[in-house]
């Protein structure tokens, strides 16, 4: 399913001549982790990481020197959706990057040897990713908006270690054979010398592609739902709180971003009480992320040290459940429309141009003049701030993600809500057998 | 040539049509400033030429408590108004960071914004103010800072790895302090360490992007050129002694799920003529995708993260092998690869791709940096720091260039071969719950 203003082979393109440098991203759209099963978890991802492994000229080594040679910097990678290539080199080198990149692409080999290299780096990864304190906070926070399910989990031993050469293969001919969009292209050569070569790069299908699907809902909380990561010597605490925000499209994310700049970002009203007032953690933050067609999340960060969760905790849900109408945040808010007209020049960076034609053609967003886009900013009053607010900021309903000691958090939870479900998982159990 | 009062030191070509272009204002201010006119904004960063490095015995952390102090309130603005002055006007990105050698604060504007910019930076570098109360209070975000430090294995070893390579200079602490140390710090010597270190003389302001020189120069000039001058006295350097033995240590730590082992070996610092070799050599080993060491241990799955190279500071450098090693792989086995490939450099073993590959990876990553206001900033700044050179990132192309075979091969017998060093690992807990 392509959105209806996203053509197959659409280039997104920028001129940038500050340096001879030429950066490509070709989105495979619907070649994503999506894609897989619960047995074939792991395959998108590996099949990324095999991409440049080898072809019948070149082996992995003498691959990666010949496009280094090039001054070029060329990898895959996945997301729920896409299959990406990013290419970027000097633009004096141009026709040789493409043209090993086109070899890549014809002929890729997939060695079995390699496979079970990135097999096993596929592994070691997910295990060291355990170490990260953040990450594994993330990570519990996706657990919990995909149910547990397999998107929301690092991987899974058993598949990785299934994934065979032939799967990989089929997983790529089906990748490249998805519609394609060429997602960034910032260079300092003319658009048309650019889409000519792209053009070339992509020309070859071997038959049908996978088809984009849309994103997988997120789970809704209903009541409290708290997942406590265990993590007994922990120095400090760290949670993410959330419940579901608005869409990228819609209209009301101006009230929306507005309001909670006030609320959440470095200068803002919680960050202000939490850590400037009280010094109880180190950062404290409100923002929404995530925001596709999909309906992203407003969420609540903060990683108070351990001998100020008890006074944290519940004041942030305090601030969570008041603040529309504290006179701290609406005076925070009455500065905010300068404040974001202010920002409009950031939009005319080339990079961010690029970005804002991708949502544009993908979600619907339009691209906003300086005029249109301050008369936006300056419709947004506390009165439109309030109305979505009211219908977003949803304390009582909130995926309550930590990482930390459980016989310390649980009972500070129980305090702010007794009828909060509580689930305790170990690290390891976000990653599959 | 003068500009509004300014000297011109120096004009420095940097990638494209892009320049930087050098004054010192009469109290002694550094400015540089680079045009690019590609979008109406810039970058702001105000480079203070002292770190952790500078504190006096027993009192590390105060140069990045004091940092954060920096945030709270002027004789000019109250608590809050600096802020809300930056958001209010469209800044973004306002931070700072405390290093061995540096202290930074960075912010971007748009295009309009300059005179604001620089009277928010001048305003905290004369006219600061630590209130006993707001000083407490920081301490305890200090505090949740070093506690998130201490849930990470890899700056545990660091922690005390550097501490057993060093025995008398400095560079042996953290940036962080320990936290009785933080406990104990005093409004007194926050503000001694303020009246001595924070001042136009000890100071370069970068500023990259869509501003004219003459303007920048002008209201410069305005806003800090009645900030007088310091006596500064040069950081009294410790010089380290030449390491006469091999050293080792071993730490457990909650967190760290695969054991993590680094090993270091002395080296001087980035003007010296061995430093190019030196950089080059790291560079071989892990630069790029066909780097040796990515290809011997990354690529065959024995390590999950991998670092070799000729780390910097300003008096001298250390040169670091650090690798989490999967199960199954032990050090010793890691270490050989490592400790072959060296041997292969020493014995002249490289080929003139190899070099041509370190050459165009560091020569993207400059064009890339050039892209970007604030990281093209952060590249003069470092060079003001680290050699009083604000082309020293742009120029070290050219050293690299320079580097011979046999210059290759000398460095890495005197600096590692023949050479003592100091090894630590930190290993998971025996039956910890991961």
């Amino acid at each position: 399913m392509m959105p209806s203003s996203i053509v197959d082979h659409q280039l997104f393109y920028e001129q940038d001549n500050r340096t001879p440098l030429t950066s490509v991203t070709i989105a495979f759209l619907g070649g994503g982790l999506q894609q897989e099963t619960d047995a074939t978890a792991g395959l998108a991802r590996i099949t990324a990481k095999m991409l440049f492994r080898g072809t019948s000229k070149h082996d992995r080594e003498s691959l990666a020197r010949a496009f280094e040679i090039l001054g070029a910097d060329v990898s895959a990678t996945v997301t729920e959706t896409e299959f990406f290539i990013t290419l970027s080199g000097f633009s004096r080198n141009i026709d040789q990057m493409f043209d090993l990149l086109l070899e890549v692409l014809n002929d890729a080999q997939f060695p079995e040897k390699e496979l079970e290299l990135v097999k096993q780096q596929q592994l070691n990864a997910m295990e060291a990713s355990l170490q990260e304190p953040e990450r594994v906070l993330m990570q519990a926070h996706s657990f919990a908006l995909f149910s547990g399910g397999r998107m929301g989990k690092i991987g899974s031993r058993s598949s990785v270690r299934s994934v065979t050469r032939a799967q990989v293969n089929d997983y790529y001919q089906h990748v490249r054979s998805c519609a394609i969009i060429y997602r960034t292209a910032l260079t300092d050569l003319p658009e048309e010398e650019i889409r000519r070569r792209l053009d070339r790069l992509t020309a070859h299908r071997t038959g049908p592609g996978f088809t984009l699907r849309p994103e997988e809902p997120y789970a809704v909380a209903e009541g409290h739902q708290a997942i406590i990561v265990q993590s007994e010597d922990a120095a400090n605490d760290r949670l993410i709180w959330s419940h579901t925000a608005l869409a990228a499209n819609d209209d009301r994310r101006y009230d929306l971003g507005l309001a909670l700049d006030a609320f959440g970002s470095f200068e803002g009203y919680l960050f202000d009480v939490l850590r400037n007032k009280n010094g109880w953690c180190y950062g404290a933050y409100a923002f929404q992320m995530n925001a596709t067609l999909r309906p992203g999340r407003v969420s609540y960060y903060s990683d108070p040290s351990k001998d100020f969760s008890a006074q944290l905790m519940p004041e942030l849900m305090r601030l969570i459940e008041t603040f529309p109408e504290a006179g701290e945040f609406t005076e925070r808010l009455a500065l905010r429309p300068t404040t974001f007209k202010n920002r409009y020049n950031y939009q005319l960076d080339p990079k961010y141009k690029l970005s804002a034609q991708l949502q544009r053609d993908l979600y619907g967003i339009p691209i906003l003049s300086r005029e249109e886009y301050c008369a936006r900013i300056d419709a947004v009053t506390l009165d439109s701030a309030r109305t979505v607010l009211s219908s977003v900021i949803d304390p009582k309903n909130m995926f309550m993600v930590f990482y930390g000691e459980e016989k310390r958090i649980e009972p500070i939870l129980r305090t702010m809500d007794s009828s909060v479900t509580i689930r305790t998982m170990n690290k390891e159990e976000m990653i599959n057998p | 040539m003068t500009i509004n009062r300014c000297d011109l030191v120096e004009e420095i070509p940097l990638v494209g049509s892009l320049t930087a272009r050098r004054f010192r204002l009469q109290n002694g201010l550094s400015v540089a400033v680079v045009e690019d006119h590609t979008t109406p904004i810039f970058s702001y960063q105000t480079w203070y030429r002292v770190g952790s490095a500078d504190e006096a015995p027993g009192r590390q952390g105060l140069a990045h408590l004091f940092e954060h102090m920096m945030f709270r309130k002027t004789s000019r603005r109250a608590m809050g108004v600096f802020d809300r002055e930056v958001n209010l006007n469209g800044g973004t990105g306002l931070n700072a960071y405390t290093a061995r050698d540096q202290t930074v604060y960075h912010f971007m504007f748009p295009a309009d914004k300059l005179a604001l910019a620089a009277d928010l930076e001048a305003d905290r570098m004369q006219n600061l103010v630590i209130d006993e109360e707001m000083f407490e209070t920081e301490k305890g975000a200090v505090l949740a800072e070093k506690n998130r430090t201490l849930d990470d294995p890899l700056r545990a070893l660091w922690e005390v790895l550097y501490k057993k390579a060093y025995t008398v200079h400095n560079y042996r602490y953290t940036t962080i302090g320990d936290v009785e140390t933080i406990k104990s710090f005093t409004v007194r010597e926050a503000e001694d360490f303020y009246r001595k270190f924070y001042a136009p003389n000890n100071a370069l302001v970068v500023v990259v992007g869509d501003v004219n020189t003459p303007d920048v120069l002008k209201i410069l000039d305005e806003k800090y050129g009645g900030i007088p001058s310091s006596e500064l006295s040069s950081r009294a350097v410790t010089v380290e002694p030449p390491q006469e033995d091999d050293r080792s240590l071993t730490i457990s730590h909650p967190k760290a799920v695969k054991p993590i082992s680094a090993r270091l070996w002395h080296v001087p610092n980035v003007e010296h003529r061995d430093y190019p070799a030196l950089a080059m050599l790291g560079r071989i080993l892990t630069s790029g995708k066909s780097a040796v060491l990515r290809e011997r241990l990354v690529y065959s799955a024995k390590v999950t993260e991998l670092v070799a190279d000729a780390f910097n500071s300003r008096d001298c450098g250390m040169f670091e092998f650090l690798v989490q090693r999967v199960d199954g792989i032990p050090y010793d086995e890691v270490e050989e690869v490592f400790l072959t490939a060296v041997d292969e450099m020493a014995a002249g073993n490289v080929s003139a791709d190899q070099i041509q590959v370190v050459k165009n990876n560091l020569q993207r990553g400059l064009y890339q940096s050039a892209l970007s206001p604030s990281n093209l900033a952060r590249n003069l700044g470092e060079g003001y720091i680290m050699a009083d050179n604000l082309a020293m990132q742009f120029t070290f192309i050219e050293r690299i260039g320079r580097v011979t075979l046999e210059d290759l091969s000398s460095v890495v017998r005197r600096y590692i071969l023949d050479a003592k060093s100091t090894t630590g690992h930190v290993l998971p807990v025996e039956g910890a719950a991961q």
